[in-house]
């Protein structure tokens, strides 16, 4: 059964990005670490140095996800990834509007505009028996309000910004119970993943 | 010098506190290791302080709590025996036993509690009196208890906080009941 998975990196105190939308806070741990974790995309990876137990958690993640789903901004603010998403594996946009000079003949990056179902529903075909993961605090937000999630993983970073953009915003159904979470703890950085309980 | 170390008992993953009342309130006192905290690590972290501090709210309904109504509550006898300080310019007089009343500016009071020794003093809130700490960045050391739970209300604790403020990771455990204990200290 595919999973739809929230995959973020977030502060203590809830933010994805500061007040100024950065995000060099909340991804520290991607360079704090001496082992080098590749992306597998030959085109648009990164390399990541991190410490052995996140490393662990990287690959085992990236090798989970089949197709990855976000939200315009995530989307304008990676330039769509030169039109491969840095997993190598198919993303889905979800949009009003596609983008002008997209889709890009060749690429895997893809356009879903009715709506958050209808984009997890490709996704999940797309991803296969693998994962879809879920990225962008809108998106994210929208997932849960629909109940589309299976689990939430955060990327707990040990920092506290004050202010920013917060994950957990716009809900329309809360409290929202987890389960028990599984701990990962790395350096500067402790890696949850709750199952969010569906009712 | 003695270390400041905040606790903050009950946090939800959207950074929100169990405010009485709430949802996630019942949710945190309905986990009888909550109700009755055990954990021989966590009774000897509060037996062996220097020192307890709180705000006055905070102190009156603690110190309400540890000598009527919850008197057999594990943190009774310890809170009862030990050191505390409340921070108040109002408070006049305080009843529970061991307590005296810092009225002064809060930076030279922490600074007295601090000097003489080593060993750590625990900051029991509330929220006023964290939020005042926090931006003298007197705290040393945060403990958290984090809920596998998205409140969606309640207080949030670091509104305000000086921007990005970096904390060391020291420990992350999975504890019962999904409750995951983080340890940091203040990056300086």
């Amino acid at each position: 059964m595919t999973k739809v998975v929230a995959i973020m990196s977030m502060s203590l105190d809830g933010y994805v990005a500061d007040a100024n939308d950065g995000v060099d806070e909340v991804f520290d741990w991607y360079f704090s670490g001496d082992v080098e974790v590749a992306t597998a995309s030959a085109t648009s990876g990164m390399t990541f140095h991190v410490s052995a137990p996140s490393a662990d958690h990287l690959r085992g993640l990236q090798a989970e996800v089949g197709a990855m789903l976000t939200g315009r901004r995530t989307f304008e603010a990676a330039d769509g990834w030169g039109g491969q998403h840095p997993w190598d594996v198919p993303a889905f946009i979800v949009t009003h509007q596609v983008p002008e000079g997209w889709p890009r003949p060749g690429s895997t990056v893809q356009f879903v505009t009715d709506g958050i179902e209808s984009a997890v529903a490709r996704a999940r075909s797309a991803a296969g028996p693998k994962s879809v993961g879920v990225h962008g605090a809108q998106t994210i937000q929208q997932c849960v309000n629909a109940g589309l999630l299976d689990e939430i993983h955060i990327d707990l970073a040990a920092v506290l910004l004050g202010e920013g953009v917060r994950l957990f915003d716009h809900l329309a159904n809360t409290p929202v119970v987890l389960g028990d979470p599984t701990v990962v703890a790395g350096v500067g950085v402790t890696h949850l993943r709750y199952p969010v309980h569906t009712s | 010098m003695r270390k400041l170390i905040a606790t903050v008992f009950n946090y939800s993953l959207d950074g929100l506190l169990a405010d009485e009342g709430t949802e996630f309130w019942k949710f945190v006192f309905d986990l009888p290791e909550i109700r009755e905290p055990d954990d021989p690590a966590q009774l000897d972290f509060l037996r062996s302080a220097y020192a307890h501090i709180m705000g006055r709210t905070a102190y009156e309904s603690i110190a309400e709590a540890m000598t009527t109504t919850a008197t057999d509550h594990p943190f009774a006898d310890i809170l009862t025996a030990g050191r505390k300080v409340v921070f108040s310019r109002t408070l006049k007089a305080a009843e529970w036993a061991n307590t005296t009343i810092a009225a002064g500016d809060t930076a030279e009071e922490v600074d007295e509690l601090r000097q003489g020794g080593d060993g750590h003093i625990v900051v029991w809130g509330g929220v006023g009196l964290w939020r005042s700490l926090m931006e003298l960045d007197l705290i040393d050391e945060l403990r958290v208890s984090l809920f596998p739970y998205v409140a969606g209300e309640g207080t949030r604790l670091f509104d305000g906080v000086p921007k990005s403020y970096r904390l060391d990771l020291v420990s992350s455990t999975a504890s019962s009941s999904g409750i995951v204990e983080l340890q940091y200290r203040r990056h300086r």
